[in-house]
């Protein structure tokens, strides 16, 4: 496979797609030449490229995975999937909705998957598993948020402007958040968004979301990275069930069971993770590599391919919309 | 069984709660705290302690300095990791190059022949990586350090990149700067060792999670048990107690049940839970 930016994520993505089993990492793309030279001397059997289109052009890759900006996504994925590539996107897809249905309808006869981490996370398929299986009966709503402190003072780089990151929080921390609503509870059928900062000045920092779903529940997101006290993000869903509630997070899952007498039961990721042939920032990126590994051998599927990323855009896209509308409520406008 | 007691309460760290991490976070934010902490660790029977490189573990290690009423012996673990990660995220491999810059005393970065930013940058990665260890440690230079240990994200980065001369080189900067030998921290012991081995490389100390539910255990818990029982290392176990989600009997009782733990690595900061775990890993 090739490996497109040589960030923060190509980077954990090269440590691992160079070790894991069934994996031939040959070729790295970034347009730093400082980069490059530090690359050569790291990995000296991988071929280095400047641009993204020659690596492509050279052929004999079965994976391109892209870790740059997200406003350069469509037109790499683009590329690697006219070249016949299977394509693996960090989180979002692609800038906004448009761009996202067009990867998402080249991407339809091969495994494609979008680095939505969390759907690899213990503690949210735990949670999944009772919601399908209705083990409290069956999902009436749900609040939540995401949360982490992180923004700095220096507002230079590509997240803070959103014509190349797509928007502020609700595009970075929301995209995650409306992921696993999606994942969790199904299809979105319309958002409604406000924030106290005016759009046209630059990106959000923080949000508040309401959501209505195709199934019927409703609920809402508060979304920001400026909330003290977040170290790492956290996503936090409390889900009220028919008879009891859920509380889920990435580093635990409660459950309360309004018709057994008996306190909370708390499952922390510690009970439920496994071990992963090798983690060096968290088993939820081994478990993807693997996956989309496995996904090209076996013609399978992932568990995030970029018809069910593509659906999150158009939620994000509906989001904004009402952001700049008062808070009006849209449609997602998914009709797939 | 020796007990040493970890740093993660005092840096806001928790693996169970963000918002049980906070509280921490605020209320060590002063330093005096911390060694208010350390000295009940003192009274209770802990004797070392591993500190990272973080600059609240500075400001505490100042105040323990001019204290001088107890004694422990300190391990540095390097580097302050999350600090790189956010600024790889904002500023990539410049922006990481930039905050080792402004962190670092001129007369240290003209000994290591790295005046500015350019110059880190024509080393390559792993060079840089390792210059980052070297440069961290050197704040710390004051100090008596008696170990230093690799945070398990730069060993893990290097193990998956294969990175042989990397372990090496911070080996020998480790010997240079305390008079120690430098040790490891890893999610991933068994590939890590058996890596060590195949390299000729034997650190002193090696320390990476051992607990009852196999949490961050890697590739499994049972090929981590085997790698214990017959590694050659001093091996320390971290994350016992899993954050807090596995209960003090059951996991002393494991740790006393696998041959190869030398001492388990906890944190801890009130008086009575550091009085309970003395008592459950009195051997």
């Amino acid at each position: 496979m090739g490996i497109i930016g040589a960030g923060k994520m190509g980077m954990l993505h090269s440590c691992l797609f160079n070790k894991i089993q069934n994996s031939n990492l040959t070729a790295i793309c970034d347009n730093t030449p400082m980069n490059l030279k530090l690359l050569r001397s790291i990995l000296p059997k991988v071929r280095l490229y400047d641009d993204y289109r020659a690596m492509i052009d050279a052929g004999g890759l079965d994976l391109v995975v892209v870790t740059t900006p997200v406003f350069l996504h469509n037109r790499m994925a683009q590329k690697a999937l006219d070249a016949g590539m299977a394509v693996f996107v960090e989180k979002p897809l692609a800038l906004n909705a448009e761009e996202s249905y067009q990867l998402e309808q080249k991407s339809r006869d091969r495994p494609s998957l979008v680095g939505y981490c969390r759907r690899f996370m213990a503690t949210y398929n735990l949670a999944k598993e009772h919601i399908e299986n209705e083990t409290l009966g069956r999902l009436i709503s749900f609040e939540s948020h995401m949360y982490v402190t992180q923004v700095s003072d220096d507002r230079s780089s590509w997240q803070y402007d959103a014509k190349r990151s797509g928007g502020g929080v609700v595009m970075d921390l929301g995209s995650h958040g409306v992921d696993m609503l999606q994942y969790l509870i199904g299809d979105v059928m319309d958002v409604a968004g406000t924030t106290g900062q005016n759009l046209d000045q630059g990106v959000e920092d923080a949000a508040k979301l309401s959501f209505r779903m195709k199934s019927g529940q409703s609920g809402n997101m508060d979304v920001s990275w400026t909330t003290p006290g977040f170290r790492l993000p956290e996503l936090l869903f409390d889900l009220e069930f028919e008879n009891g509630r859920i509380r889920v997070c990435e580093k635990y899952l409660e459950i309360t069971d309004q018709h057994k007498n008996e306190k909370p039961r708390t499952f922390f990721k510690q009970m439920l993770e496994k071990g992963v042939q090798i983690n060096v920032a968290g088993p939820e990126y081994t478990r993807e590599d693997e996956q989309i590994i496995a996904a090209i051998k076996e013609s399978g599927t992932t568990r995030c391919d970029f018809r069910a990323a593509a659906k999150t855009n158009y939620v994000i896209d509906a989001a904004y919309r009402s952001m700049r509308k008062n808070g009006e409520r849209m449609s997602s406008g998914w009709t797939q | 069984m020796k007990l040493i007691l970890g740093h993660n309460q005092f840096l806001g760290i928790s693996h169970i709660s963000e918002r049980n991490a906070s509280d921490k976070d605020s209320k060590f934010s002063d330093p005096t705290n911390i060694l208010e902490a350390v000295r009940l660790a003192h009274d209770c029977g802990f004797r070392q302690m591993i500190i990272e490189s973080h600059p609240r573990m500075r400001s505490f290690m100042e105040l323990y300095e001019k204290d001088g009423t107890f004694d422990m012996d300190f391990i540095l673990q390097v580097p302050h990791v999350s600090g790189y990660v956010r600024r790889m995220a904002e500023g990539g491999v410049k922006g990481v190059a930039k905050e080792i810059i402004s962190d670092t005393p001129k007369f240290e970065l003209l000994k290591a022949g790295l005046g500015a930013v350019p110059k880190l940058l024509r080393k390559d990665y792993l060079s840089l990586g390792v210059k980052a260890l070297d440069l961290e440690m050197s704040k710390y230079s004051d100090f008596e350090i008696k170990g230093v240990l690799m945070h398990n994200v730069i060993t893990d980065i290097l193990l998956a990149l294969d990175a042989e001369n990397a372990y090496g080189d911070y080996f020998d900067r480790v010997k240079r700067r305390f008079g120690v030998s430098g040790g490891i921290i890893t999610l991933n012991l068994p590939m890590l060792v058996d890596q060590l081995d195949r390299w000729g490389l034997s650190p002193d100390l090696v320390m990476s999670p051992i607990n009852p539910y196999g949490f961050d255990m890697n590739p499994s818990q049972t090929e981590v048990e085997r790698c214990v029982r017959s590694s050659k290392y001093n091996i320390l176990a971290m994350n016992v107690l899993g954050g807090g989600s596995v209960t003090l009997p059951e996991a002393s009782a494991y740790i006393k049940g696998l041959d190869g733990v030398q001492a388990v690595v906890i944190g801890a900061s009130s008086k009575k839970h550091m009085e309970e775990l003395v008592v459950a890993f009195k051997s």
